[in-house]
């Protein structure tokens, strides 16, 4: 199966990571372990598992060539419009406050689905981000910067 | 527990009429409802933005990873044990003088590490893999 | 009588005021998010967790338990209303609980499964309050050793009963440690692949992690398939259930409350275990099989039941030896050492008020 190299992947990046950036941290002694015994444990032992998952990738695509797979398509338009959504929200909740940041929020990850015409959007948009507004920031007194910093 | 219990029977049952209108407003609206709930949670905990980079991370990471077939519970089971595992590996290595046999030394670690064998294997015998997937497909 | 000493402490924990408005509160939040089409559980609480950042520990747990039998019960009125169970367990819930509704019998399916899991919720309470002593004396006897042989137990166990390839499992559990490793190292106060980022130092926060693994992926699966949580075509009539319901149900009830609380124990096996078990016992017995899947009402109460069970024992591990059996669990951990409880068999000595508040 092509997933199979897909997770093998993963896990050797994983690894690497491990491996390379770990490889300043002592190791220290079986009594007494250092800081970098751990993460070259681990590290190897991603190293294997995704050395035995490849493996089975291998003789899964011998055994059966073209498997129909069941799934649905990747949400691409959804984790897009999602990933966009929140990151917007970690960009601008310093600058800009809670209030403005959730609109945009709100609008970005309403794109995700059909359905509501722009208008509609904002004014979802609109309406979610005052009654976020009333209910963190009045209604459980979060400290939240609720308007932009710079006002 | 046993209270929480009793007030979801009593709540609950007059409350259906409200569940069931929850059910009736469309996804679309649910879904940048939910997400902007977590933005503002994942922000507020600590009053850190870079939190909520770490929240777009973990969900599309997520998302892939459940794309590949994987599942997010053993991830976050062992991110929250890691810690305690190391340290405590640390420990007993300390009191065990550097000998890894302690760990079957001890009669409760050994039967632990014995339980967790034996539910590895069963795992992999081909039968029981059999059964899981019929489960699973049910 | 200890046990009854253990008991009255807790109700005396738990009947607080503000105790009482938690679980409330959390009950109330665990169904609104719970009852969302897609949304298990473990999700709801990852949600969640941020609320009950703010509050004393005790009540903080108060709300988290709360907030997972609110999303136990949401989910499954969803399997029952919409056939869209928000986690594995629910499966087995929709599988006759859908077809009731479908026969317009959704006000007794939904009643029926409240009420076997109220009695479930009975039973397992007592046995949890019956067995935590012995537990936790147990536990008291660990060492690092032993702690460690239970944290590979525990791994293993959710690597096994968990879907999908135990490689893949694996996987997930080595990255899992790899993230954890990440910040400042206990011991020599070194950095460990902080990449210079001041915010990592700490390591990353449990919460926000959770939410996005649990939450945002959830979300973005849901969208896979159009049309998701947008039927509802269950209309609801009679409410309460009549007599011959309630017979028809009371053994089954039973039953899936016997097997739920046995298996819920088990570390890793999560309810998905103890409700199919419950089902296909139900079906085996049964004297007319083949009415299984269209509706009977034993095929609903059983494993509703044993779900409640088993989710409420799975808190045995959790609460006696400070050890995660299940994401929800995972969950609670996080939660305690957040509020600078270390989890383990110590807190039913120390903090005998949250063990037996969090009991009640």
């Amino acid at each position: 199966m092509v997933r199979d190299f897909f997770v093998a992947a993963l896990a050797a990046a994983f690894a690497l990571i491990l491996l390379t950036f770990g490889s300043h941290l002592p190791m220290g002694t079986a009594l007494r372990m250092g800081p970098g015994f751990v993460p070259r444990a681990v590290g190897i032992g991603l190293l294997v598992v995704a050395a035995a998952i490849a493996l089975r990738g291998f003789l899964g695509l011998r055994r059966r060539r073209a498997v129909a797979s069941g799934e649905p398509p990747i949400q691409w338009r959804g984790a897009a419009s999602i990933g966009l959504g929140v990151l917007a929200f970690a960009v601008l909740i310093q600058p800009i406050g809670l209030i403005a940041s959730a609109i945009v929020t709100v609008f970005v990850s309403s794109l995700a689905q059909d359905g509501d015409r722009i208008g509609e959007r904002a004014l979802l948009a609109g309406g979610l981000s005052a009654v976020a507004g009333a209910i963190f920031s009045l209604g459980l007194g979060l400290p939240l910067p609720m308007l932009p910093a710079f006002l | 527990m046993w209270i929480g219990n009793a007030m979801l029977l009593i709540i609950n049952l007059p409350l259906i009429a409200i569940w069931v209108s929850i059910l009736r407003i469309p996804y679309r609206h649910l879904v940048p409802a939910i997400i902007l709930f977590c933005c503002i949670g994942a922000y507020a905990v600590n009053n850190s933005a870079f939190d909520v980079v770490v929240l777009v991370v973990a969900g599309l990471f997520g998302y892939a990873i459940s794309r590949l077939g994987c599942e997010p519970t053993p991830l976050l089971l062992a991110f929250i044990i890691g810690p305690m595992l190391e340290e405590n590996f640390r420990r007993a290595m300390l009191v065990a003088h550097g000998d890894l046999a302690t760990f079957v030394h001890k009669p409760i670690s050994l039967t632990l590490l014995l339980a967790a064998g034996a539910l590895l294997l069963l795992a992999v015998v081909p039968a029981v893999q059999r059964r899981r997937a019929e489960v699973f497909v049910e | 009588m200890e046990l009854l000493d253990h008991l009255a402490l807790g109700f005396e924990v738990a009947l607080t005021w503000q105790n009482l408005l938690f679980c409330l509160v959390g009950a109330l939040l665990g169904t609104l998010v719970g009852v969302l089409p897609g949304i298990g559980p473990a999700t709801t609480i990852a949600i969640l967790l941020p609320i009950t950042f703010e509050l004393p520990a005790v009540g903080a747990l108060i709300m988290l338990a709360g907030i997972y039998y609110g999303a136990q019960y949401g989910g499954s009125t969803t399997a029952i209303l919409v056939n869209m169970p928000g986690e594995s367990s629910g499966i087995i819930t929709a599988l006759d609980g859908h077809q009731m509704a479908k026969q317009g019998r959704a006000g007794v399916a939904l009643a029926i499964a409240a009420i076997g899991s109220l009695f479930a919720g009975t039973v397992s309470t007592f046995f949890i309050a019956g067995s935590a002593g012995t537990l936790s004396e147990l536990g008291l006897m660990f060492g690092p050793a032993e702690n460690v042989a239970l944290m590979v137990l525990a791994i293993v166990a959710v690597m096994v009963m968990g879907k999908g390839s135990v490689l893949n499992s694996l996987v997930m559990v080595l990255i899992g440690l790899s993230l954890g490793l990440i910040g400042t190292d206990v011991e020599t106060s070194k950095a460990r692949y902080t990449f210079g980022i001041q915010e990592l130092r700490d390591g990353i926060d449990f919460i926000p992690l959770a939410m996005g693994l649990f939450g945002i992926a959830e979300i973005l699966r849901t969208l896979e398939t159009p049309g998701n949580g947008e039927l509802v075509r269950a209309r609801i009539t009679g409410l309460w259930p009549k007599g011959a319901d309630l017979k028809a149900s009371a053994l089954p009830i039973l039953r899936g409350t016997g097997v739920g609380t046995v298996l819920g124990i088990l570390p890793g096996s999560g309810t998905l275990l103890a409700s199919f078990s419950a089902y296909m016992l139900e079906k085996r017995i049964s004297r007319m099989p083949e009415r299984f899947g269209k509706g009977a009402i034993e095929g609903l109460a059983a494993p509703e039941s044993a779900n409640n069970a088993a989710a409420q024992t799975s808190f045995v591990p959790m609460l006696t030896l400070g050890m995660p059996s299940g994401a929800v669990t995972a969950l609670m951990i996080g939660a305690m050492t957040i509020h600078g409880i270390s989890p383990g068999p110590q807190v039913v000595t120390q903090r005998p008020d949250l063990f037996w508040g969090v009991v009640c």
